[in-house]
């Protein structure tokens, strides 16, 4: 029964995602940014569902395992204050850009605005590179989702290929437009899920009173912060939503906005959602400690598909099991083609066929690189033994250094080629350094509590500054292109209609 | 950057300050069924969409009475 279930509930994601397809223009700017038609609610849930992953259910609660509640502060409560914040602050701004130059991939955006191809090269490389833990995350995440729900009957290795299959097809076929509507079908499949999922186990758990009394009597550590979660830890883990700036998928959604008014109320309901999704998760994690003690290390990211098969009916355990594969694949199939699209048109267009290549070749080479990326991921998630969650960290700690190159870009015209080559450079050389010398230990500096990420970020936002000072200040000209403001009121004074 | 926003990054910024809720730290009483320090940052996810919604309002009317005159 509930394999029947989770099958006919990756059917209904195939149809949806494939239904798109008959809106679908012919052309390269439909099949990447859904020709820019996204309104405010499909946006909403297309930005979420793609910024909630395997990480925000899974990996939050199997954290919560072993840390406790104080999983909330770290990653839900930061990041819904900090990634609205980003999103509004340049997500409107980027947007007006993109669809006055008709820009497709943020890599496309930097390239032009600092006039550098090696800029474009770099960013590629890092963006990709980056990106690939992250994309382990969702397919790693599908397979311990169906391995737990279907009590080993699909291994784990199986569940990993079936989701990779279901994206392929849906993003191949449907592109963004399709990508966006599978994406709003299972962010509110997963929200709502998610909390009749809770509801379900706390019921069977003798109630939500009860549960916690226990909690108190049996793991009280696990309701405080304590030792486990230092000041400092939290203060630098708040550094750690700024990656949502420079996400390629989150700025391909972006780029699909109708308008900037479709930002309002994204940005409005995101904490909102940010707390519908993380609370029970971190909350199932804490009284998952109870039922099922002594998991190790990354064993407790199984913690809430145990829970589900443990405490829900049977009908509902195929459900809920799709709740949390929506979550893994609303993510999964954005990056996917967000990768996609940066092959096709960052390298193969710009520097093999010098932006002459047709609308139809665009099209196919964007849906090979999907099959290839997708290929890539799930061979390299056979070998992959890392905690979702740690794999999380990495990639966004990556991200959330490279934010000073995107605000530089957006806000501080006197910054330079030159200065943004040498914070990519230097988040590089650290992130590097930190990830094969931190990794598997606690991930801070010196144990003080200080993550890698504030003082990657600190190098990197001195790389901008000084690599921008110390060479030629940019051409005034070629500056009103990016800063409309500044283009309006120089056209005001030479009294040309805006 | 115009005046709205800067109040904006303002506001967001004393928020951050309160994100990090030292006294808290190791107090288990439970408040609303939930352990205080949790539900403190429940909390923190309703303020951060009022602000938000705030600002979104405000910069919404600013923006209508700069495209008028």
């Amino acid at each position: 029964m509930t394999l029947a279930i989770l099958l006919f509930y990756l059917l209904l994601v195939l149809i949806i995602g494939s239904f798109s397809h008959r809106l679908f223009k012919g052309t390269g700017e439909d099949y990447f940014l859904a020709t820019r038609t996204i309104g405010p609610f499909v946006l909403l849930m297309s930005l979420f569902g793609t910024h909630m992953t395997a990480f925000s259910l899974l990996g939050a609660s199997g954290e919560a395992y072993h840390s406790g509640v104080g999983v909330f502060s770290l990653m839900a409560s930061s990041s819904a204050l900090v990634t609205p914040f980003v999103i509004y602050l340049l997500g409107p701004r980027l947007w007006e850009l993109g669809k006055r130059h008709g820009y497709v991939t943020q890599i496309q955006y930097f390239r032009d605005r600092w006039n550098s191809d090696a800029v474009g090269i770099l960013l590629f490389v890092a963006l990709v590179g980056l990106l690939l833990p992250y994309l382990l995350i969702g397919v790693k995440g599908g397979g311990v989702t169906l391995a737990g729900i279907s009590s080993g009957q699909i291994p784990e290795w199986a569940g990993g290929l079936l989701v990779c299959s279901v994206v392929l097809v849906y993003v191949t076929y449907g592109g963004l437009r399709g990508t966006a509507w599978a994406n709003t079908f299972q962010t509110l499949v997963f929200m709502s899920l998610g909390v009749v999922a809770f509801i379900l186990i706390v019921r069977s758990l003798g109630g939500f009173s009860q549960t916690m009394e226990r909690v108190v009597e049996q793991r009280p550590d696990l309701l405080v912060r304590g030792e486990r979660i230092q000041p400092l830890f939290q203060l630098s883990y708040t550094l750690i939503p700024l990656s949502a700036g420079m996400f390629p998928h989150l700025f391909m959604h972006w780029l699909s906005a109708r308008s900037r008014k479709a930002f309002r109320i994204p940005v409005v309901f995101y904490p909102i959602c940010i707390a519908v999704v993380w609370l029970p998760s971190v909350l199932m994690g804490v009284f998952g400690s109870l039922e099922f003690p002594g998991l190790e290390g990354p064993e407790a990211n199984s913690i809430m598909v145990r829970m589900i098969s443990a405490h829900a009916p049977e009908i509902l355990t195929g459900l809920l099991g799709a709740g949390v594969l929506a979550a893994v694949m609303s993510s999964l199939d954005s990056q996917v083609l967000s990768v996609g699209t940066m092959f096709t048109q960052d390298i193969v267009k710009h520097f093999g066929f010098h932006d002459r290549m047709s609308e139809r070749g665009q099209i196919w080479l964007g849906r090979l690189f999907v099959v290839l990326i997708l290929i890539a991921v799930y061979l390299l998630s056979l070998v992959s033994d890392h905690s979702i969650f740690r794999l999380g960290i990495w990639s966004f700690t990556g991200f959330a250094a490279l934010f000073p190159v995107v605000v530089a870009a957006v806000f501080w015209r006197r910054s330079t080629k030159y200065g943004a080559m040498a914070s990519i450079l230097a988040v590089a050389l650290c992130w590097s350094y930190f990830f094969f010398n931190y990794e598997g230990q606690n991930q801070t500096i010196g144990d003080t509590g200080l993550l890698p990420v504030a003082l990657i970020l600190a190098v990197s936002i001195l790389a901008m500054i000084l690599g921008s000072l110390i060479t030629r200040a940019p051409d005034q000209e070629h500056l009103l292109k990016f800063f409309p403001e500044e283009e309006r009121n120089k056209k005001k004074e030479e009294g040309l209609p805006k | 950057m115009n005046n709205w926003t800067k109040i904006f990054i303002g506001l967001a910024a004393i928020l951050y300050v309160f994100h990090n809720d030292w006294w808290f730290w190791n107090d288990p009483r439970l408040v609303l069924g939930l352990p205080v320090g949790l539900c403190y940052h429940l909390l923190f996810c309703f303020a951060a969409a009022t602000l938000l919604l705030l600002f979104v309002r405000f910069e919404r009317r600013s923006r209508s009475d700069s495209d008028t005159t």
